[in-house]
């Protein structure tokens, strides 16, 4: 059966309709079956389909006169657009959307709102944050804003309000998207988002600028500045506990201890991998001595004591701390450098797969970050402007033009 | 809440494992990863978790049959 990767990257069944057109089903991130359908042009339908076509052609055209009727509501307060625009039934995530919407600065606030009046663009209840683009050359539909409920260690790595900032960045990208070249080997024409199709004062879109900047040789120096810059913050932070001070001597002799500790098992680990793979044992035998290294290794006494010192001395609270101020003030150039240079900045990005050949992901990837930290998170923005100085210019230009209306919505064409 | 797994992970390896968009520490496949690098006495790089994609952009294709779409000649 064919498969379809979800937004965590797993496959999951791709199931057709098997109806003959383009449509079918997959089962989303929380495993409900999600019908998809590519919006047609009523009048090919019904020639091609007669009368059961016609009659659903039809019941297609109200739903999107009723979505032309909705996105021509204009919104006073983003309060009001969220009551309208809200698809589901969790009524504390809708709260939530309103007060995330809240942390943003008052300009970002407006610039949202003004950007989404008009278009109909909707929130909808989902595991995972996400925004999703939907465009074709017949039809084009509104952004759709997908948000998880938060909550959890996690939350201490974004600024508050960034992440729905992030998302609804992806969101005006799309909503100011312009006709143009979506696939240059195949010369295939679309809609898409104003981060690849807009030319700034320098003749170039956001996404050529960023794209440049991947072959630009200063890019390693860039780097490694502010590798190192990320590094003495840390030490900074931690360094000024007296508290980590006198626990990590301790905890770094511990791990040493540990790590010597944990060998022998390791070398067996291995030792047992390479047997299997050199077809030496089977399966059956492979899962029963890898059962009996991981119980020995639970009962090794040795270890459990090591285990509980490091226990004693934790700095976790510490550690998780200062992880949580440099994700905050470091997490959006981390994920810039990965899409540009391939490397993360602190463990915090998109993940190398993700970025793959998709010329467009790193424009629109960037505007969403330059979004978020402007509306939410002024240590980042600082950050965006001292490593990716030019490209926040870009960046701050196609922002200015949305925000004084030099740029029409994809329903104003 | 904090699971128990990612402060074991930070306590042993003194750095946190990498965290990608969409992922979270809670995530029971995640915790595994985890237990099995404390296990392992390896901490987890981001070249493990190369087949994880974090989109949090989904970006609906236009599909073919566009007026505009031209098929590549047969060389």
């Amino acid at each position: 059966m064919p498969t379809k990767p979800n937004s965590a990257g797993e496959q999951q069944d791709y199931v057709p309709a098997g109806n003959g057109d383009p449509s079918g089903e997959y089962a989303d991130e929380v495993g409900a079956n999600v019908h998809f359908q590519v919006f047609k042009k009523p009048a090919d339908q019904s020639a091609v389909k007669g009368v059961i076509a016609e009659g659903k052609a039809k019941e297609e055209m109200k739903i999107k006169v009723d979505q032309k009727a909705q996105a021509e509501q204009q919104h006073k307060t983003f309060s009001d657009y969220v009551d309208s625009n809200f698809k589901g039934k969790k009524t504390e995530l809708k709260e939530k959307i309103k007060t995330d919407f809240s942390f943003g600065d008052p300009d970002s606030q407006k610039v949202l709102l003004d950007s989404f009046n008009g278009t109909g663009t909707s929130f909808t209840p989902s595991k995972k944050d996400c925004c999703v683009m939907l465009g074709s050359a017949y039809v084009q539909t509104q952004p759709l804003v997908k948000l998880s409920s938060g909550g959890g260690l996690q939350d201490n790595h974004y600024s508050k309000g960034g992440v729905f900032y992030h998302e609804c960045g992806h969101a005006i990208d799309a909503i100011y998207s312009q006709q143009g070249i979506y696939d240059e080997k195949y010369n295939i024409k679309g809609w898409v988002p104003a981060s690849y199709s807009v030319k700034l004062s320098n003749g170039k879109t956001l996404a050529e600028s960023i794209n440049e900047f991947r072959k630009d040789k200063g890019i390693t120096q860039t780097y490694a500045l502010a590798k190192k810059a990320v590094e003495d913050k840390t030490k900074e932070i931690l360094e000024s506990n007296p508290e980590y001070k006198k626990k990590k001597a301790v905890l770094d002799q511990l791990r040493e201890q540990r790590e010597s500790a944990v060998k022998k098992y390791v070398d067996e680990r291995d030792s047992l991998n390479k047997r299997y793979h050199n077809n030496e044992i089977t399966g059956v035998e492979y899962w029963r001595a890898m059962d009996d290294i991981d119980s020995r290794q639970s009962a090794d006494k040795t270890l459990q004591e090591i285990s509980a010192k490091i226990n004693d001395n934790s700095v976790f609270g510490i550690e998780a701390n200062a992880k949580g101020i440099i994700d905050q003030e470091f997490g959006d150039i981390s994920d810039m450098f990965e899409a540009s240079y391939g490397l993360s900045l602190t463990g915090m990005g998109h993940g190398s797969r993700y970025w793959g050949k998709d010329r467009m992901k790193r424009g629109a990837e960037f505007f969403a970050e330059y979004v978020s930290a402007r509306a939410t998170n002024q240590a980042s923005m600082k950050r965006i402007q001292e490593y990716f100085p030019e490209q926040a210019k870009q960046a701050e230009e196609l922002y200015s033009k949305i925000a004084k209306g030099e740029l029409k919505k994809w329903n104003q064409k | 809440m904090e699971p128990k797994i990612i402060q074991q992970y930070v306590d042993i390896f003194g750095t946190f494992p990498p965290l990608f968009t969409t992922m979270t520490y809670e995530d029971e496949w995640y915790q595994k990863k985890m237990e099995e690098a404390i296990n392992n006495g390896k901490p987890i790089t981001e070249d493990d978790l190369s087949e994880i994609e974090g989109a949090d952009l989904e970006i609906e294709q236009p599909k073919s049959g566009f007026s505009s779409f031209k098929q590549p000649k047969k060389e």
